[in-house]
């Protein structure tokens, strides 16, 4: 059974008065399973973003079903889905999210404190964690010290302490520089090689290229999807590209048809 | 002609879209103005003029005039300063899109005067609608006639607009000062820059300790009343310097205290509520403090006049035994027999019959009686029949002589003839005024009364104020904080933790003012106490009553606004 299953995914946007709906997913249909890692890539208005909040449990589909470890996420009830995206899910966002008022120790204490743990056994997963992600140094800092990268890094962290079954990204490097992009998809490689699951919505080239398979998503539809398999990042960067091209030249030929 | 029109419009724009922050800041604005106004148009009415006791309910309400114009401009002030910040974001994106200085300048003036404009003519409108109910609340307090007719004194009108206009002619000099000193790129990011967590401050929590200290022991300490009047205002000096310094400094102690500890800090109501209160508090302390000192003064304000104005019968009954009293001063005990012999004179040549003659009241005696036996005893030896009248237990001591007189006498008649009859008798040392007790009274109404009146007016000023402070604190915070809980919410906190996070923070921010306002008012006790026996009132049980009553209500209505302010960030913070 895969980790994550999600079958004919649709979702329409009606406008407010209730004229025609927009169709942002058609049919998606596609699998995850336990220690993936999987880009998704696309434009703008491909439909990721509603894909993955539809992931997140923050929005519920028009149609279709998202099973996470065979369970339906639609039979969540609404007051239970908080709890359940803080067991299940982990969070990384573009512009990290964290928290001005808390050091970072506390922001990665955050969905620990709200799901009631006690210190010690949240001291005890925060050691491991913060040294992998080399950021046992600032834990006392606050995020307006730290830079892009150690916030970003900070915010993996805190999406991670709660051993979540799938860690979701949502265009983590959109707000880095390259060193930092780099060393943060290196820190996902490393993760993902000790079984962790991760799912990550890009537009960089550069991050898909990390992943070990890459989904495109056009027009509300998957278009293709491409395995790394052996090939090294490089190959996988220029297969990634050649996709894109050929995905962007025929949408554009469509549009003009 | 488009261009003059440009600016004008531009700040009527921004006044409406601006609407929540400038509601109730312009609807303070209004209230404040009609309170001068009505205050104005109380001082300056002919019909109070006429009445009984005028003098002395005309003096407290010019001081009371003066006390609301201060404190208007304290307020708008406040207020104003608020508003700018929050619109810093505002000003400045027009400045990015060529809105020069100087056209800001001229576009905030136009706002200046819209706000004015609605302050000063909404103010003034509402003053002249309430100011005969207020006339009417007056004539009832002391117990005066109802006084007839309708009047709109010009005078009232232009002091209220000359201290409107002023107020709002410097909230614009002080706005053009704050948009000098900023450059555009500070004013887009406004009031969002993150702040550092602040330092403990030792120093500051120590002097805090100390002037706090120093003004409870004064209130302690001083035991005789004409001293405790003289040190009220140094004691209440010392306790808001304590005040600000401790809420400053201790509360920041108090808080990094309470995140040391592990156990209480990593708990989904306290995590948030600390840290968030930590973060800001530099700006909270201030704030809270305010809150503190201005629920201080609306307790201590109306529970010493409602007490006053409750136990106005006692105080009269211990200051006028008699109706028609002579006041000893430094008068001989040997010529009391003498004072006797003018007032049966004086009676027989008026026709009046004389009753109940020879008393001597003494006022609020015991340690003073204790304390002057040696000078007291003769006059108790003179006198046929002592009447010792007030507190067994201290306050100043009067010594009177006097009589009664049947209903229908003109008791204002007598007491003048005793007074001219007492300069031409040969007296070893001169006897004080002779008063006529029964206008006394009345005079005495009246001025209790206006303590009463001004008491809650004042009263109802500072609670206006306390509470607009706490308002725009929480609407300001539930903009700052709202962005932290959509973040809360993504890694995982349900609406109820929300809900009760929430809460716990603004519970905190709402009784801890309160908590140590009512600790002020009690530590405020013993002082206010003593200020009362000078006015004859020593019925410390009424007292007592008065306060808690009146802790009670202030309690209640803080406690209403409270759940609408809570209400209103949390809807806020759920955007």
């Amino acid at each position: 059974m895969p980790l994550l299953e999600v079958k004919n995914l649709r979702k329409v946007y009606t406008t407010r008065l209730g004229g025609t709906g927009v169709e942002a997913l058609k049919n998606v249909s596609f699998a995850v399973e336990a220690g993936e890692f999987v880009a998704i890539m696309g434009e703008s208005g491909s439909g990721k973003t509603t894909l993955l909040n539809i992931l997140a449990a923050l929005d519920r589909p028009s149609g279709g079903r998202v099973l996470l470890n065979g369970e339906d996420m639609a039979g969540v009830r609404e007051r239970d889905l908080t709890a359940f995206r803080r067991d299940n899910l982990g969070f990384v966002f573009q512009d990290f999210n964290l928290l001005d008022a808390f050091t970072v120790r506390d922001n990665i204490f955050l969905p620990l404190v709200l799901a009631g743990k006690a210190y010690e056994e949240m001291d005890r997963r925060l050691q491991p964690l913060a040294k992998a992600l080399g950021i046992g140094d600032l834990l006392n800092k606050f995020p307006y010290e730290l830079s892009g990268g150690q916030k970003q890094r900070t915010a993996v962290a805190r999406a991670l302490i709660t051993r979540p079954a799938i860690l979701l990204a949502d265009e983590p490097t959109g707000a880095l520089d390259s060193k930092a992009s780099g060393s943060l998809l290196q820190n996902f490689e490393a993760l993902n090689g000790q079984g962790q699951t991760i799912l990550m919505v890009t537009h960089s080239v550069t991050a898909a290229s990390h992943a070990k398979r890459t989904l495109f998503l056009r027009d509300g539809m998957i278009y293709h999807q491409l395995y790394r398999g052996q090939r090294t990042r490089e190959e996988m960067f220029a297969e990634i590209s050649k996709t894109l091209t050929v995905m962007t030249a025929e949408s554009g030929e469509k549009s003009h048809a | 002609m488009r261009k003059f029109g440009f600016y004008p419009k531009l700040a009527a724009r921004s006044l409406r879209l601006n609407g929540k922050f400038y509601l109730p800041y312009l609807l303070s604005g209004v209230v404040s103005a009609a309170m001068l106004y009505d205050i104005l148009f109380l001082n300056m009415n002919r019909g109070v003029y006429a009445m009984k006791g005028a003098n002395a309910v005309q003096g407290l309400l010019g001081f009371g005039a003066l006390v609301v114009a201060i404190f208007s401009f304290a307020l708008i002030c406040y207020t104003n300063g608020f508003l700018m910040k929050r619109r810093q974001k505002e000003l400045g994106l027009y400045n990015i899109l060529g809105m020069e200085k100087r056209h800001m300048a001229r576009f905030l003036l136009w706002e200046t005067v819209y706000s004015a404009l609605i302050c000063i003519l909404g103010g003034i409108l509402v003053g002249i609608l309430l100011s005969k109910l207020f006339l009417l609340l007056l004539c009832l307090v002391i117990q005066a006639d109802v006084v007839f007719g309708f009047e709109v004194p010009a005078e009232a009108l232009a002091y209220t607009a000359a201290a409107f206009g002023a107020i709002f002619l410097l909230n614009y000099l002080l706005n053009l000062l704050r948009l000098n000193r900023v450059k555009p790129i500070e004013l887009l990011k406004g009031s969002e820059s993150g702040e550092r967590e602040p330092k403990t401050k030792w120093v500051l929590a120590v002097v805090g300790l100390i002037t706090l200290g120093a003004g409870y022991g004064l209130s302690l300490t001083v035991s005789d009343p004409i001293t405790a009047m003289t040190l009220f205002f140094v004691a209440v000096i010392l306790v808001i310097v304590g005040t600000y310094c401790l809420f400053t400094a201790g509360s920041i102690a108090l808080l990094k205290a309470l995140r040391k500890n592990k156990k209480y800090y990593y708990q989904t109501r306290h995590f948030t509520a600390i840290s968030g209160m930590l973060y800001r508090m530099k700006r909270n302390a201030a704030g809270l403090a305010t809150i503190c000192i201005l629920s201080t003064m609306v307790l201590i304000t109306v529970s010493t006049t409602v007490c006053l104005y409750m136990g106005v019968n006692d105080i009269l009954d211990q200051m006028y035994c008699r109706d028609v009293q002579t006041y000893v001063n430094h008068g001989a005990p040997e010529d009391l027999p003498k004072v006797k012999a003018l007032y049966e004179r004086k009676a027989a040549e008026l026709g009046m019959e004389m009753k109940d003659f020879a008393a001597l009241c003494f006022y609020a005696p015991a340690t003073a009686y204790a304390n002057n036996r040696t000078r007291i005893d003769p006059y108790l030896a003179q006198a046929d029949g002592a009447d010792v009248v007030g507190d067994p237990n201290d306050g100043p001591l009067r010594v009177y002589v006097g009589c009664n007189l049947a209903p229908d006498a003109d008791a204002s008649l007598f007491s003048a003839a005793v007074e001219v009859g007492a300069s031409q008798l040969e007296l070893s040392n001169e006897w004080c005024f002779t008063d006529d007790c029964r206008t006394g009274r009345t005079d005495f109404w009246a001025s209790l009364g206006g303590f009463f009146f001004i008491g809650l007016f004042l009263g109802a000023l500072f609670l206006m104020a306390a509470v607009l402070i706490v308002y725009y604190k929480q609407i300001s915070e539930g903009y700052e904080d709202a962005r932290s809980f959509v973040i809360m919410q993504q890694v995982g906190m349900t609406e109820p933790e929300v809900k009760s996070s929430i809460r716990s923070q603004i519970s905190l921010v709402f009784f801890l003012p309160l908590l140590a306002a009512a600790c002020h008012t009690a530590g405020a006790f013993p002082m206010t106490r003593r200020i009362l026996l000078l006015f004859g009132l020593s019925n410390t049980g009424l007292f007592v009553l008065c306060s808690g009553l009146t802790l009670l209500i202030f309690a209640l209505v803080y406690y209403g606004i409270y759940r609408l302010t809570a209400r209103e960030y949390y809807r806020i913070v759920r955007r």
